[in-house]
């Protein structure tokens, strides 16, 4: 059982500075370590940023290639999370930008007024908190969203999402009040009806 | 309540766009405006929210799935690295029309652009007449295969590249910059560094992690063997030398070898003997300052000008990276 144990114990005692050292010198295993440990992290910040829930797994799979290719640029944080969530919004904002954006625009309008118009069971399951919040956020633009969850959800700094997206800090602030403005908005309209 | 003309400051506060002073102003004139607090606690309210909704859940079996492709993408992607694609379409037609200005401006004498080699040459191998290797590289690792001889290697400093020399019976992995193999009978005879660090692997054998001045060598068995101390698995500097195996150049010099070994390590033999094979060249007698640089290469194996003196004796035997001269 003790040799069954092991490489469990090895991988728990790795630090992410170590396993992205390793990863960058080659050692696949390592990156299989990274993705036990943050894959729920990443994934759950991913599909919380799109609308576009097929497309969640390949950006967390892209996240863990980029993170793998760029293991050395790490700057040795005590724990990797943030910069792969970072890696991971970057690759959201990246592909926002893409020439694909207005396609996508167009299912995702599609999509809301077809959930909004013809779904009562979802029209119902809004009463409930969360449901409201998750159905605000969505109605969020792709950017102002991806900001605020890296603000609120994943606690970095104005300074750290700039960096991330490589957008400038005032942008970051501009996207936050609006984003929180809508949100508000949107609660409080629905609190009223 | 009526709205403060300071609301603003609460959110800009909680972002970071307030700083020193102004932030200490905002946060003291909070506590005594009812709405400013109504606002910082909303905002907090819903920051919690937004932290608090619950993760999405995957199936497990998906999850695995996932993993395992994640891997093998990545496994593929080191065994079989693409060439990195500048492939964007303006960047290509950039070049296209830079490489047309240039070929107009130019004229008919046009010459293509020599085009730099897209792997750096990151290892320089100093071969021993009668060393064979050969030397392969890609995007990701830079391969030396040493089938016979010696040869002693200088890697310089790069980034991400696994810098890997393969023998017979294993492999020695570069972590550093200078180091020596010598490999006879598909046998790895002896393993010596000069700076960095390097790992050897040899089949059979435990992984061995090798720093400067440190060296490991194969036993021998037989009549060569008893020659020498006890093999340890790692030998630190100066390291004991096997006498080298039947080879040319260590026939021509197999009385120099015999002499006593703890002079060797004289650095003023050893800079006498050094300058003897530069005078040698100065004078133009370029035979002899082969041979002598030969010798100087067996009294004084982890010399400090080894590199240089291993490219005098081999100078016009292997100037090239493919296939070595044979002796």
């Amino acid at each position: 059982m003790s040799a069954r144990q092991r490489p469990t114990d090895v991988s728990l005692a790795l630090t992410d500075l170590a396993a992205l050292q390793a990863l960058s010198q080659g050692n696949i295993s390592a990156l299989g370590i990274l993705y036990d440990r943050y894959r729920a992290a990443v994934s759950s910040f991913v599909r919380r940023a799109t609308n576009d829930a097929s497309d969640a797994e390949d950006i967390v799979h892209a996240t863990f290639m980029t993170a793998a290719k760029a293991a050395a640029t790490f700057d040795g944080r005590q724990s990797c999370r943030p910069w792969l969530v970072s890696i991971a919004a970057r690759l959201l904002h990246r592909r926002q930008r893409g020439l694909s954006r207005w396609a996508r625009a167009l299912r995702e309008l599609t999509v809301r007024e077809r959930g909004r118009h013809t779904d009562p069971h979802r029209q119902l399951s809004a009463r409930d908190e969360v449901q409201r919040l998750s159905v605000a956020l969505e109605r969020l633009s792709d950017a102002k969203r991806i900001v605020l969850l890296l603000a609120e959800s994943e606690g970095l700094s104005s300074q750290e999402i700039a960096e991330a997206l490589r957008v400038p800090v005032g942008t970051v602030w501009t996207r936050l009040h609006h984003a929180r403005s809508d949100l508000r908005r949107y609660l409080d309209r629905k609190d009223e009806s | 309540m009526s709205a403060c003309s300071r609301l603003w400051q609460v959110e800009a506060a909680r972002d970071g766009r307030l700083t020193g002073s102004d932030r200490v102003s905002a946060m003291r004139h909070r506590e005594s405006c009812r709405a400013c607090a109504a606002e910082a606690r909303a905002l907090h309210t819903l920051g919690k929210r937004i932290a608090a909704l619950p993760e999405p859940t995957s199936h497990a079996l998906a999850t695995r799935r996932a993993r395992q492709h994640l891997l093998t993408t990545m496994n593929e992607s080191v065994v079989n690295p693409q060439p990195r694609h500048w492939g964007r379409l303006t960047v290509a037609i950039a070049l296209s029309a830079l490489s047309l200005a240039s070929a107009l401006a130019i004229g008919r004498r046009y010459e293509p652009v020599r085009t730099p080699p897209v792997l750096t040459k990151i290892i320089e191998v100093h071969a021993a007449p009668g060393a064979r290797w050969t030397e392969h590289s890609d995007a990701l690792v830079a391969r030396v295969d040493l089938s016979e001889g010696a040869a002693s290697f200088k890697v310089h400093p790069h980034a991400g590249r696994r810098v890997l020399i393969s023998v017979p019976d294993g492999e020695v992995e570069d972590i550093g910059t200078v180091f020596e193999i010598r490999v006879a009978e598909q046998r790895t005879e002896r393993v010596s560094v000069s700076e960095g660090r390097v790992v050897v692997r040899l089949r059979g054998r435990p992984e061995l992690s090798l720093g400067a001045g440190q060296a490991w060598q194969m036993p021998l068995p037989g009549p060569a063997a008893s020659a020498l101390p006890p093999a340890p698995s790692v030998a630190l500097n100066p390291p004991v030398l096997a006498r080298p195996r039947a080879r040319p150049i260590a026939r021509t010099s197999a009385s120099k070898v015999g002499a006593p070994l703890a002079n060797t390590s004289a650095a003023k033999a050893e800079d006498d003997a050094y300058l003897r094979i530069i005078d040698l060249l100065h004078q133009g007698k370029d035979a002899p300052a082969r041979a002598q640089a030969k010798r100087y290469l067996l009294r004084f194996p982890n010399a400090f000008r080894r590199v240089e003196v291993l490219g005098i004796a081999t100078r016009g035997v292997n100037d090239t990276t493919e296939g070595s001269a044979e002796p």
